[in-house]
């Protein structure tokens, strides 16, 4: 057998590129002499800081101001008797701790006594500001300092009744106590060690791969090297072995970098971490990261193939890095553990690795498919990036950029017909992801219902809305803003609901392969608010929420904008499964991303035959409608309605049999009904 | 058979929104070793298409070619080291030294050692390119980048030349220098395809000339048959009146196009 590729070219190919980028500057700084100068610059600085400000702390003498004070002058005794603190009189309290002129207010309630005969328990509240040092030095005082006037508080009680103290004290306790501060720092950075690799490897392949892909489209050698006696496999190969070569140069040099200024400026710190330390994880750790970091590197190499320039390169790997970081983010949950199926996740299988090799435990079995699997990979995504290789429009293709919105320019054309491009609707789509992954979790969490509406209408409806309206598109042709046959209507209902079916059992079946990390309901802590019945209004702003918002707002950004631009570039299949892929990924939820990239299959398929948005959004209204009733009226319990809310449990077959028959069945009248399109005028 | 010979030779692009475009059309022509032909058009004629589907990188969408008697789309990789090609933009890198960039170039079509090192001297000789063959592409003239790029161009001693734009944006002493080496390579017995839009470029080369426009060859022949037919004396004029009536049409039909984008 002839292999599509020669060792000897690869090898040139190679070394070359090899040499090239190692003579690029650029690189040269940001992948090599950053990373040496960074740890230690970052430590250094950091270090001092700190120790500074809580040597400062330590150091300081705590000032407190008590609010009645008279009605405990025991209290005042103690404190005056302490030589960390100091009370203060002021005649304003909080403004003063605002200011930093105090550090700890403590209340005495009014009808407080010091009485040694009263039984009454009294609650103290003290006050401190968290946003300074001092203040928080304080607050850690402030125990010991209470717990000693408790300690006479009783003894004076107990002796006033003739006890003694020690008899309500039959077991002496004495504990110790780590300093809390840096037992926090080690398990925050013992977290983020891991991240912090993973990181340099997405990054590390950046910047080579795009120069020797993009880079030599723009200036223009890719044509040069095209005419050579070799194949474009020799290239992208040798180019691939070049790049990844660069970046685990790279990323060793980060961890090298960061573990010397570990252990020579912060001993203290790595030896409180709670990773273990041993000679053994470290190699691991360095053999994991070879197909790690040739993994990002495929990837890379394959995104920027499609770019033609620096600046759209680097715009699609943002993009890119913002996708790769999403399985790192759950990897940091601990109730995640590692099993054979998890260890075929790109990615995600080997930062789990690295979680579970710096705690200690290290599993030769899952390494060794964590292993192979990701060469797997690699191999896979290489082959794609050849074909993308070998596609001549890629090769010659003009840049495509974002335009300038429509209404900035003095000209006023027609919307009519006027589709965005491809490229202009992915940026869209990175936009709203970003908002949504940054701004929405941040509202959601400020006040939930709020939250849900103001990210959907702003963070979804809005930019869509915007960007067609002010780019000056075809609103009505791209949202597809048309009515559809009513009598289609009971195919629609039918395929909601057997759609429904056909997800989850297609859920179940991923469960027992995938398991989720917990028995959960659809809704998750949802369930608690929805439950509520606080009167029709309050049922009215949570059916909006779950049954009518997403479905409009989602339509829009999704079937409406993404799906029918891809229609018109693209292959309609190939335009339906981007966009059904899109959504699933839009939701963040890796356990979700099977059954939201179905539901969008079927929505996108609907929306595509039916040339309207209005029965998708029914689609999906009903789904959700559905979910939201079963939970309010406690139907659940229902032995034969709890499959609609509950994830990943198997339907009774008197539900997913006729469920899947019909599902399949409304796909086919779809097909016959909208034969060729042309039903509706 | 010819040394090149190209029969029937068409490339549609398909753009996502003009829809089909053909680039090249139909285009037919052959010429022998000891040759330099002359393809003549303005920019956007699809001269680039063409040179660029002979050297293989694009693939035609109907006829076919034979180089030094390998077919574009059965040998691709044989017609390849058949060829120099000097593409329209100097295409070098900007890291690696002259000399470097010759050596890398020569060892991927495959050249032994010591046959590279003699030959890299040969071009360098030849090209007078000994004052700056040790500093890098990126820090030479434009007319030095150019003696390089046509250096990696020859480097496998290619019985074919692809020629695109050779002289654009050159200064006269680098134009004459790379003029002679045309020449000198003609004497040398190799086959030229020299692409341009510099009519005295071709006036003082080519043994024939095809002018092309809008991706067809519009005439065809010797200076002096053209010269004759189109009762002008200079190539200038002679393809003016030959692309004047034709230009008409492609205005008339671009206002057309967009008035109708606009409507």
């Amino acid at each position: 057998m002839k292999l599509p590729f020669t060792l000897r070219i690869m090898n040139l190919i190679f070394r070359k590129e090899l040499k090239d980028t190692l003579r690029d500057r650029n690189i040269l700084i940001s992948q090599f002499l950053l990373p040496l100068v960074l740890y230690p610059l970052v430590v250094i600085i950091t270090s001092t800081l700190l120790t500074g400000q809580i040597k400062r702390a330590e150091e300081s003498i705590s000032r407190v101001y008590v609010v009645n004070g008279h009605l405990s002058p025991i209290l005042s005794q103690i404190i005056a008797d302490t030589p960390d603190f100091k009370e203060i009189t002021t005649d304003d309290p909080k403004r003063t701790l605002e200011e930093g002129n105090m550090d700890l207010i403590i209340f005495i309630p009014k009808d407080y006594t010091e009485d040694p005969m009263c039984d009454e328990t009294f609650q103290i509240k003290f006050n401190y500001n968290s946003t300074s040092e001092l203040s928080l030095m304080a607050k850690s005082r402030i125990d010991d300092l209470l717990q000693k006037y408790n300690d006479l508080l009783v003894q004076n009680r107990l002796k006033s009744r003739g006890l003694s103290y020690e008899m309500m004290r039959p077991l002496k306790l004495s504990g110790f106590t780590v300093s809390s501060k840096t037992r926090e720092a080690g398990s925050m950075i013992g977290g983020f060690l891991p991240f912090l690799i993973i990181l340099f490897t997405i990054t590390a392949g950046f910047l080579p791969a795009l120069d020797v892909i993009v880079g030599e489209k723009e200036r223009g050698t890719l044509e040069t090297l095209l005419v050579s006696r070799i194949t474009k496999c020799d290239i992208v190969i040798g180019k691939f072995l070049a790049v990844w070569t660069t970046a685990l140069l790279s990323t060793f040099l980060h961890l090298i970098s960061s573990t010397l200024t570990f252990a020579t400026f912060a001993q203290e710190v790595l030896e409180k971490l709670p990773i273990s330390f041993t000679w053994t994880a470290f190699l691991t750790v360095i053999f994991l990261i070879i197909p790690l970091t040739g993994f990002v590197c495929a990837v890379i190499m394959a995104v920027t193939m499609i770019a033609k320039s620096y600046k759209e390169g680097s715009n699609y790997l943002s993009a890119m890095t913002l996708l790769m970081f999403m399985p790192l983010s759950i990897v940091f949950s601990p109730s995640l553990t590692a099993n054979y199926l998890t260890s075929m996740v790109p990615i995600f299988n080997i930062s789990i690795l690295f979680r579970d090799i710096l705690k200690g435990d290290f599993n030769p079995g899952y390494t060794l498919v964590t292993f192979l699997t990701t060469f797997l990979y690699i191999s896979m995504i290489l082959w794609v990036a050849l074909k993308l290789f070998e596609q001549e429009d890629i090769l010659f293709r003009e840049t495509v950029d974002v335009s300038m919105p429509e209404f900035l320019s003095k000209k006023k054309i027609s919307r009519k017909g006027r589709f965005p491009s491809s490229y202009e609707v992915f940026v869209l789509i990175c936009i709203s992801f970003i908002l949504f992954f940054f701004v929405g979790t941040r509202l959601q969490f400020m006040g939930f219902i709020g939250g849900v509406y103001a990210s959907q209408l702003l963070l979804i409806f809005t930019p869509a809305i915007l960007f067609l309206y002010l780019w000056n598109y075809d609103i009505r042709e791209i949202l597809r803003i048309r009515g559809f046959s009513i009598a289609t209507l009971g195919i629609i209902i039918f395929l909601a609901l057997s759609g429904m079916i056909f997800t989850l059992q297609i859920t179940a079946f991923q469960n027992v392969l995938f398991p989720f990390p917990s028995a959960e309901n659809i809704l998750g802590k949802l369930v608690g608010i929805l439950k509520e019945r606080n009167g029709i209004i309050d049922f009215l702003i949570k059916f909006t929420m779950i049954a009518l918002l997403p479905p409009i707002c989602e339509e829009i950004l999704f079937r409406g904008v993404l799906q029918s631009t891809l229609e018109k570039y693209q292959k309609k299949g190939h335009a339906i499964v981007i966009t059904a892929v899109i959504f699933g990924i839009f939701h963040m939820n890796p356990y979700r991303f099977i059954p939201t990239m179905i539901i969008g299959l079927y929505l996108g398929y609907l929306a595509y035959k039916t040339r309207s948005i209005f029965p998708g959004m029914i689609v999906h209204a009903i789904n959700n409608g559905l979910i939201y009733l079963v939970v309010y009226f406690s139907l659940e319990t229902n032995p034969h309605m709890k499959w609609i809310v509950e994830e990943g449990a198997f339907l009774p077959w008197y539900v997913f049999v006729p469920g899947i028959l019909v599902f399949f069945f409304s796909i086919y009248l779809l097909k016959r009904f909208y034969k060729d399109n042309t039903v509706i005028s | 058979m010819s040394l090149v010979e190209v029969k029937n030779l068409r490339k549609i692009f398909k753009d996502k929104k003009l829809g089909e475009i053909v680039a090249v059309n139909d285009i037919s022509f052959s010429f022998e070793g000891g040759e330099v032909f002359g393809l003549l058009g303005p920019n956007g004629a699809g001269k680039t298409t063409l040179l660029r589907m002979l050297s293989t990188i694009l693939s035609p969408s109907g006829g076919s070619a034979i180089i030094g008697g390998y077919d574009i789309r059965e040998n691709p990789l044989e017609v390849r080291s058949q060829i120099g090609f000097l593409t329209g933009n100097t295409g070098l890198y900007g890291r690696l030294t002259a000399y470097e960039m010759l050596w890398y170039i020569g060892s991927l079509y495959g050249m032994k050692k010591e046959k590279l090192k003699r030959r890299c001297e040969e071009v360098s000789e030849l090209l007078d390119m000994k004052d700056f063959l040790h500093r890098k592409c990126n820090h030479l003239s434009t007319g030095q980048k150019q003696r390089v790029s046509i250096g990696r161009t020859i480097i496998h001693d290619p019985p074919v030349l692809f020629l695109d734009e050779p002289t654009l944006g050159l200064d006269v002493m680098t134009s004459r220098t790379i003029i002679s080496f045309i020449r000198k390579a003609r004497e040398e017995g190799k086959g030229i395809l020299l692409s341009t839009h510099e009519m005295n470029l071709v006036e003082k080369l080519a043994d024939h000339i095809s002018l092309v426009h809008m991706g067809k060859v519009i005439a065809s022949g010797t200076l002096e048959e053209l010269q004759t037919k189109t009762e002008c004396e200079y190539l200038d004029d002679v393809f003016l009146s030959l692309i004047e009536q034709e230009k008409i049409n492609e205005i008339a039909l671009y206002t057309q196009n967009n008035e109708f984008n606009l409507s």
